[in-house]
């Protein structure tokens, strides 16, 4: 059977154990914080940033449940790996997720004192460092864990980057510069950092143990084998 | 076993909430609180954040202890989590059947579970202790407010309650961080950009007054109603987490708790009277029995009570600044007398004594002409040395005879470029004025840039900041010193202002790189001339045997800059 024919067959039984309920609870808040300031009569572009970006926060915390699979213990022997899994939990979460978010951005966009508008694109990016950390920080959760549910730990791990990228660079924190200024500019990168970090979290703690050397060529294999 | 018995025979087995039970349960969650690794990395971070933001302020602890509650934010917010995660845990590995057959009642866990945030919020007052004999230790002054130094374990309580309740109410792992951010969102909602807001006080967490530049003693924040407050809501969450099982009982006392809060919330939003205002002017209206005095060396400090240990900070600026001119020029009545300025009072929220004191300021009823007025703040560290040399600037300029407050005369107006004449009024007292092309202005900068190494580090990154010199050497021009200007105002405040020119900086500059005992022979044998107010900077520099540097008019020219010559006030006299 083709690789994506049984990606597509396993999507339906995942899509029935996600937690969908985390994920709609995460609305409330994410959606409470960019209302009240959307709201404000001096709500400015920077108030306006600060709210999307708790909201994210809320639906990246969410997300890092979404890996959360009491039913393991029965598909984990199906020939389909732990990382395909996931991939596919993350794949049926994200669009109910990313709609919400276009929604959110368009809300805090019509703030009042907004001077000029938070690009869509831009903002996405910032949802997806936080998304990333997340089932980065569950997948880590996942392996380590007694209960092999990493929610809790991927959750504990985006608030904790999120509160230090609240403070640091020191007086110039990536979380308080506004999207358009120079400062902003300069730090962009990070954002695509926390994006890479929580994948290859992600990945690494997903995959089974040793499948990245049975994916090399066979000559290396070989070369990397000792000989008796 | 028994419990399935109970339940087959049809009898419900109440078994009573039992003290010890509660108490011995309490202690064991209360470790398992704090020894959590989200507990220790909010703690450690919190402490970190304290330390690095009181590293360069000379600690006040009537001010900067309420630095402590932020300090325990980050450890708040993981008790809230931690206390949700344990108040679930049963259901989260599905084991509740099995405490159902132990001989605690799912009530008597919830009391165990809320008294054990109790005691760990009381046991984070140990760590707020540490934070303030650290601030004592390295030369903290006054004495912390005692509601504000518990307001923080308050809030750790407050948020573990919190956590008890909806491990109850919402016993899923995701509920914690969600509620978490639903906190943090409506405390930054209520907080809004003002604290004149009515809603300002209904956060459980108020900013520090540090960052506002404010001072506890200009402050009229209901400290110990916004801790009662916090506790009543540390009540209300404990309430709701009985509300599920013990009905009647746990709504009286919601009832209760919820009463306690509003009156709590009442009292605290009520504005201060006008008499409770007009008491804040104490500190400087007669002020003279709240200060206590020194002289030394012929100069007298004096400094608020609390404030006495920083005379030995003032005269570590002073006295270098005295000692380098000759005897005979030495000013015969310099006081160095502590008030507070305009900013620190307004910052306080302190409105009515903010404009007595503007008003007193302008007629001059603070204090003679005689005395230089450093505030409530001071730094530390490496910012020490902006805050000397402020003090040191302005004991240099009365030394060589640098005065502003003078009356404005045709001859000021003649001497000012043609551009800067409309805007500055014959007969009107200065306030402020610049030392442009004064050879005296050299020699000021350099006595209160000389003394000491953090001087001298803050007076370079001055003129780092604001170059001079035609291009290529500098593409940013500016013929004030705005960086001097800076901490003058950050120590002095905005009165009385002079405005060193930065062409007489960068002089200055050259003579650091020189011996401070020859630029003292040097300085104390051209003296007279050196201090005549007729000596340019170019006459100086040829005495002091400097490099020349080129006019402001050359580098204006060489910037393509033509109205540099706006001044908004007269040349010093």
């Amino acid at each position: 059977m083709p690789v994506i024919a049984a990606h597509i067959l396993i999507a339906r039984p995942l899509a029935r154990t996600i937690k969908w309920p985390a994920i709609v609870a995460s609305f409330v808040p994410a959606l409470g914080i960019v209302w009240y300031v959307s709201n404000d009569q001096y709500a400015n572009v920077g108030t306006a940033a600060l709210s999307l970006r708790l909201a994210a926060l809320s639906l990246a915390v969410a997300i890092a449940f979404v890996l959360d699979d009491p039913t393991e213990d029965l598909t984990g022997p199906a020939p389909v790996s732990l990382l395909a899994r996931r991939v596919v939990r993350v794949a049926l979460a994200l669009p109910v997720v990313i709609l919400f978010w276009i929604v959110l951005v368009a809300m805090a966009n019509g703030a009042s004192f907004m001077t000029q508008t938070l690009s869509q694109t831009t903002m996405l990016v910032e949802l997806f460092a936080f998304i990333s950390l997340a089932v980065g920080g569950a997948a880590i959760g996942g392996r380590h864990l007694a209960d092999k549910l990493g929610g809790p730990a991927g959750a504990g791990i985006v608030v904790c980057v999120v509160a230090v990228g609240g403070l640091l660079p020191w007086g110039r924190s990536l979380l308080a510069q506004v999207p358009g200024t120079a400062a902003y500019t300069q730090l962009r990168s990070w954002w695509w950092v926390a994006i890479a970090a929580g994948a290859l979290a992600f990945v690494m703690f997903s995959a089974t143990p040793g499948w990245l050397r049975t994916r090399w060529p066979t000559t290396v294999r070989r070369s990397l084998t000792p000989t008796p | 076993v028994s419990s399935i018995d109970s339940i087959a025979s049809g009898t419900r087995v109440v078994r009573a909430p039992s003290l010890s039970v509660i108490v011995a349960l309490a202690w064991v969650e209360a470790i398992r609180i704090i020894r959590h690794p989200l507990t220790i990395v909010g703690a450690v971070a919190g402490t970190a954040l304290f330390v690095v933001a009181t590293w360069t302020i000379a600690p006040v602890l009537n001010r900067d202890e309420s630095l402590t509650n932020e300090a325990l934010l980050p450890v708040a917010a993981a008790v809230l989590v931690v206390s949700h995660l344990a108040t679930s845990r049963s259901l989260r590995h599905r084991t509740t059947e099995l405490h159902d057959s132990s001989p605690s009642s799912t009530e008597t866990e919830t009391a165990a579970h809320l008294l054990s945030v109790v005691i760990a919020g009381m046991l984070f007052l140990i760590l707020v202790a540490a934070q303030l004999a650290y601030l004592k230790t390295v030369g903290g002054v006054g004495t912390p407010r005692p509601f504000v130094v518990l307001t923080g374990p308050a809030i750790v309580i407050f948020a573990g309650a919190v956590g008890v309740a909806l491990g109850r109410w919402a016993p899923w792992p995701v509920a914690g961080p969600l509620a978490l951010i639903a906190t943090v969102g409506i405390s930054l909602a209520l907080l809004g950009d003002s604290a004149h807001k009515f809603q300002f006080y209904f956060s459980p967490f108020l900013p520090s007054e540090n960052w506002a530049e404010a001072v506890g003693e200009f402050n009229l924040r209901p400290a110990g109603w916004h801790l009662a407050y916090v506790l009543g809501l540390a009540g209300v969450a404990a309430c709701a987490a009985f509300l599920r099982r013990v009905g009647v009982v746990a709504t009286i006392a919601l009832a209760g708790a919820l009463l306690f809060t509003s009156v709590a919330a009442y009292e605290m939003t009520r504005p201060p009277t006008h008499a409770e205002k007009r008491a804040l002017t104490e500190m400087f209206v007669d002020a003279g029995d709240l200060r206590s005095c020194e002289t030394h060396d012929g100069v007298r400090y004096c400094a608020y009570r609390n404030y006495t240990p920083w005379i030995d900070r003032w005269r570590a600026a002073v006295e270098p600044v005295l000692d380098a001119i000759p005897v005979g020029a030495r000013p015969r009545q310099l006081v160095i007398t502590q008030l507070p300025l305009g900013d620190e009072i307004y910052a306080g929220e302190a409105y009515v004594a903010g404009r007595m004191y503007e008003r007193m300021r302008r007629r001059g009823l603070l204090g003679g002409a005689t005395e230089i007025h450093p505030g409530l703040h001071w730094g530390r560290n490496g910012n020490e040395g902006e805050y000397s040399l402020a003090l040191a600037l302005e004991v240099a300029a009365r030394v060589t005879g640098i005065e502003t407050g003078f009356q404005i005369t045709k001859e000021d107006i003649r001497l000012l470029p043609p551009r800067s004449r409309k805007s500055i009024e014959i007969g009107r007292r200065a306030r402020e004025c610049f030392t442009f092309n004064q050879g005296r202005a050299i020699v000021a900068l350099w006595l209160a840039a000389y003394p000491h190494p953090d001087n001298e580090g803050a007076f370079s990154r001055a003129l780092e900041s604001t170059p001079y010199g035609p291009r290529p050497i500098a593409d940013f021009f500016a013929a004030e010193q705005y960086a001097l200007s800076g901490y003058r105002y950050q120590v002095l405040g905005g009165q009385s202002f002079i405005f060193w020119g930065n062409r007489e900086a960068h002089y200055a500059g050259q003579l650091l790189s020189r011996t401070d005992d020859e630029v003292r022979s040097e300085i104390q044998s051209n003296w007279a001339r050196l201090t005549d107010p007729k000596t340019t900077s170019e006459e100086a520099a040829g005495i002091l045997a400097l490099e020349p540097l080129p006019t402001l008019k050359e580098v204006a020219r060489s910037h393509h800059i033509r109205n540099f010559d706006a001044f908004h006030a007269p040349l010093c006299r």
